[in-house]
């Protein structure tokens, strides 16, 4: 798998970290509800299928947010989490 | 047991160790066959029962017989031995099997079962595999694996014009063909697919390479694989990892047997049948000297009339089918419901349509049918196919786009149906690609049809070892792990022909490897050790380190010196015991420069680091440094950290153990994902700078003999920092101790680094001290209770360590909303202990699990683990660290910690985890 790192263009996938659903955008607030940080720290597994995740590219430092088909292994575009805008 | 005239190999004698005893193989044997031609039959034992294991396989699904190889610091961990060559001067020591070990952690609460998987941190890392050379091939045909599938779609490529690369996992092409006695045209087998083999070698289009293992496929047709160049850990470039682009591929990776479970299935002398095929005819060995055999399929019965020829005793034949017959050899129509013997196979007990009865028997050969190995075809998440004709999951046609499977790897388990296969299926990738396909047919060779009753499971009580989990029963592990699979997505569109969910969750636990390949087998496929990618980095002492005679080890991805040896010092643990000694007493010098160091700049920086730490940072005055937790989202600690404040909004993160690449990632994640919109800068200044600790009683004598203008405590106090200059270099200075030891490190460019190191190496030479390495560092850690990374590792909390105190629960922070939960704040829970050993009865396990002293000693009786076990010099006895349940409340508490992979024991009293200045008042001076 190749993804297209917002800073340095398309890179191996073993440039990359995977850190999972980009749930992680939406950081509840510190008062929420248990069963929204339950969420939060573990997201259900999504079922195959276009997802938005997490990846590190660390020789350039940015976290991307990926949209990619776990179907069919397609990566569909990335952005930097910082201009994410979920 | 060798057989005269048998065997396809023709290497000269060699000589090697296995468990301390010197035997001689042939080169060309494996390991597994060169023990078995000695009459070795126990090559490993599972973990928790001691209960012997033989080999099962003669290929990469081998999980019992693994070994350690080598010595000293040229080893490697968990080898495969039915697929290791044996060399000249190999030396191997059995290990608990592989499986075992992973089964018997599940056991264990969450906590526990993370543990061994953690990378060592108190030792050298010696699993030293690393890929040493990176290369990359194109190609217009890949084909993997060249058993009669492979070969043939080779030459069919070939013929075609197509630029042809052939890779194999053996030390052989051949597959199947070398260890089975078929006929292709006139020749035997082996000989016809040496003959091919040539002939594909004298082509300009084709390249072939030998234990090269397809690893991982990516898009755009881009497959990883590692070939082996050497098996010695002696040698240091032993693996090169290849990317090939291709523009179609054919995959032939063959299949697997699979075993019938019954009840004390795992006795050495137990085998699957084609492994039997295997040893005889390619290894020319005997397993031994009275065979059974229990098949549901023909292609089993084989077996039996293979070693028939070879003079050796058919005692039986058990095979469930109704009618089978085989000449002059019994058989029964019925299965094996027990087995007897330890070391070795006695006698097995059949259960058949007249009865039941003891077959005495050395050597018994299993099959339950095949399974094409999936681990390359599952790699883009396609769930498998279920054949209803062969009983197995087959790849779909299309699971990778441009590869087309072929041959044993897709179900066609005859010769010449591989053979043919291999021929249709190159033609396939040949039109995909656009060039033609030549005229070209495969050989005659034998056409069996596979028939098979589908047992799986003999239904008797007892333990059946075997499926997917090893050391656990399929008993035990049956009701869960079926939940597990049927819940799999990648099983929603298997269609089979089984009445319900369970048949299915039963066959696919029995088969070995499951349909999910790709997890099962493909770690072991083949060895690539930890981190195989990441570069080793060297201290700015390095050189100077190594010009004294000091060993280097690698810890996480640095080369550090473990000790600086003095002469006449005999052991590494007395070297280790005069450092210590002499940091206590006197002074001690070392490299930290590995340590972590982050610079935070910007207008935000002080609010990012209240957000990012669970104490409050922003309180910190300019040159001081404060002590601090950061947890992970969970709740649970990532690391601990010392921040030191250099003005308003500039500050460095000293992280306690966590290496730079996780703390920046973690740090990136905070900032870039958290708080998008805060004026923080991050940067990895770990290799910017080089840094020296100094510490022991006489640290200021030596800080003030080497800086230009003398320091005190009113100057630099403790959790002090101030910039000095030594010979008109600028350093910096900083009042941090992580030995319990009045301590100060000093920091200079990396240019000047090894020069102060020399002159501080001396200046501590001239006060009764010297240089440390990171063995009398972790003791000193140890002697003062502080965890080192892999105790840590996502799995402890603030509370475990009894320092939820120092959390500023007024703030948010990362890891705030879950720590405080009750779960998290539990006293039952593993709490962080000191544990010390007996007086005088030698030293700890490096690891273990806790059980009550004289208590039972079973998987829910256990009380904690021990993660760092150190000899202490400065109180003369045993200790260690670790975590027990409750442990806090349970000082003074008498407890064995066993070491779960080796058995060893020892005695040990829970207490207090600091035992070298209590109170914490030395390192202030
Ligand atoms: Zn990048």
């Amino acid at each position: 798998m190749r993804i297209p790192c917002p800073n340095c263009g398309t890179r191996d996938r073993r440039e990359f970290t995977f850190q999972g659903d980009a749930i992680a955008l939406d950081r509840p607030a510190p008062d929420a509800p248990d069963a929204l940080w339950d969420l939060y720290v573990n997201p259900p597994k999504s079922p195959p299928g276009p997802v938005l995740d997490l990846w590190y590219h660390a020789p350039c430092g940015t976290w991307a947010v990926v949209h990619r088909d776990t179907a069919n292994r397609n990566v569909i575009s990335a952005k930097s989490a910082r201009e994410a805008d979920t | 047991m060798r057989l005269a005239g048998k065997g396809r190999h023709t290497g000269g004698p060699v000589g090697f160790w296995f468990n301390g005893t010197h035997y001689n193989g042939i080169g060309g044997d494996t390991l597994a066959s060169a023990l078995l031609a000695n009459g070795v039959t126990t090559m490993g034992w599972t973990p928790t029962q001691h209960r012997p294991l033989g080999v099962m396989t003669a290929g990469v699904d081998e999980v019992h017989a693994r070994v350690n190889i080598g010595k000293g610091d040229a080893k490697r961990l968990n080898v495969n031995a039915a697929t290791l060559p044996i060399y000249d001067g190999l030396v191997a020591h059995s290990i608990v099997s592989n499986a075992g070990i992973k089964s018997f952690t599940s056991f264990l609460s969450p906590l526990m079962a993370k543990a061994p998987e953690l990378p060592p941190e108190n030792g050298a890392q010696q699993d030293f595999e690393l890929i040493s050379d990176r290369a990359w091939a194109f190609c217009d045909v890949l084909v993997i694996g060249a058993g009669p599938a492979g070969l043939m779609a080779a030459l069919t490529a070939a013929e075609a014009g197509a630029d042809v690369l052939v890779v194999d996992a053996d030390t052989d092409f051949g597959g199947r063909l070398l260890s089975d006695a078929e006929h292709i045209e006139s020749q035997s087998a082996h000989l016809w697919a040496q003959s091919t083999v040539e002939r594909l070698a004298g082509m300009d289009n084709v390249r072939m390479m030998l234990r090269t293992s397809v690893q991982d496929v990516q898009d755009q047709g881009v497959y990883t694989a590692v070939e082996r160049l050497h098996d010695d850990p002696r040698i240091a470039h032993r693996q090169t990892m290849w990317r090939i682009v291709a523009k179609g591929s054919v995959l032939c990776t063959g299949s697997y047997e699979r075993p019938i479970l019954f009840p004390n299935n795992d006795r050495p002398g137990i085998m699957l049948a084609s492994a039997m095929r295997s040893y005889l005819h390619r290894y020319g060995v005997a397993p031994g000297k009275r065979l059974t055999v229990f098949a549901n399929n023909d292609a089993a019965h084989q077996t039996a009339h293979d070693f028939a020829d070879a003079g050796v005793h058919i005692a039986a034949i058990i095979d469930p089918r109704k009618g089978v017959q085989a000449g002059d050899i019994p058989v029964y129509h019925g299965a094996v419901t027990n087995t007897a013997g330890r070391n070795v196979l006695k006698s097995i007990t059949v259960t058949h349509a007249k009865g039941q009865r003891d077959i005495v028997t050395d050597c018994l050969a299993v099959s339950g049918g095949w399974n094409p190995a999936l681990s390359v075809s599952g790699q883009f998440g396609a769930a498998p196919e279920w054949h209803a004709e062969t009983h197995s999951f087959c790849p779909a046609a299309g699971s990778v786009p441009g590869m087309v499977a072929a041959g044993a790897a897709r179900g066609v388990f005859d010769t010449f149906g591989c053979l043919q296969d291999g021929v249709l299926s190159a033609n396939e990738v040949l039109v995909d690609i656009g060039l033609d396909m030549p005229d070209i047919t495969a050989p005659s060779a034998q056409e069996t049809p596979y028939s098979l009753h589908p047992l799986w499971l003999v239904e008797e009580k007892g333990p059946k070892w075997g499926g997917p989990k090893g050391d656990l029963s399929f008993d035990e592990i049956e009701p869960k792990h079926r939940k597990e699979i049927l819940a799999d997505p990648r099983l929603s569109g298997v269609e089979t022909t089984w009445s319900d969910d369970e048949d299915v969750a039963r066959a696919l636990l029995t088969a070995m490897p499951t349909p999910f390949g790709a997890e099962t087998v493909q770690p072991d496929a083949v060895d690539i050790g930890p981190d195989a990618q990441a570069p080793i980095r060297t201290l700015p002492s390095n050189d100077a380190c190594a010009a004294l005679g000091a060993p280097l080890g690698r810890y996480g991805d640095w080369l550090r010196p473990s000790y600086l040896p003095f002469e006449g010092e005999d052991t590494p643990l007395a070297a280790c015991a005069r450092e210590v000694a002499m940091v206590r007493s006197a002074v001690g010098v070392s490299d930290v420069s590995y340590q972590t160091m982050i610079d935070v700049q910007g207008a935000d920086a002080a609010v990012f680091l209240d957000f990012v730490c669970a104490t409050t940072v922003s309180e910190t005055q300019t040159r001081r440094i404060h002590p601090t937790l950061l947890l992970n989202e969970d709740g649970t600690l990532m690391d601990s950290a010392n921040i030191t404040r250099l003005d308003e909004a500039h500050f460095v993160v000293r992280a306690t153990t966590a290496s730079d690449a996780d703390m920046m990632r973690h740090l990136d994640f905070a900032a870039q994902v958290l708080c998008p919109d805060l004026d923080v800068q991050l940067a990895n200044i770990t290799e910017s700078s080089a840094r020296f600790v100094v510490a022991g009683p006489l640290t200021r004598d030596l800080v003030n003999k080497v800086i230009d203008a003398p320091i005190n405590d009113v100057l630099l106090p403790y959790l002090g920092a101030r910039k000095a200059s030594i010979g008109g270099t600028a350093c910096r200075l900083a009042r941090v101790s992580s030995t319990g030891e009045y301590a100060c490190e000093i920091a200079v460019s990396v240019a000047f680094g090894e020069k102060l190191f020399v002159y501080l190496a001396r200046a501590a030479a001239s006060l009764e001290g010297g240089v440390f390495g990171a063995d009398a560092a972790n003791v000193l850690r140890i002697e003062k209770g502080i965890l080192a990374a892999r105790d840590m590792g996502g799995i402890v909390t603030p509370y475990d360590l009894g320092i939820a105190r120092q959390m500023d629960a007024s703030k948010d922070y990362i890891g705030r909303a879950r720590v405080l939960r009750p779960d998290l704040n539990d006293a039952r829970r593993a709490q962080l202990v000191g544990l010390k050993g007996v007086p005088n009865a030698g030293p700890l396990p490096a690891s273990g699990v806790l059980y009550v002293r004289g208590g039972d000693r079973s998987p829910e009786t256990v009380q904690g683990r021990v993660t760092s076990t150190c000899h202490s010099p400065s109180r003369g006895r045993e200790i260690g660290l670790g975590f027990l349940t409750q442990g806090r409340a349970r000082y003074g508490d008498k407890l064995v910690m066993v070491d779960p992979q080796t058995g060893t024991e020892a005695d040990v009293d829970a207490g207090y985890h600091v035992f070298y200045d209590h109170k914490g008042e030395v390192p202030r001076g």
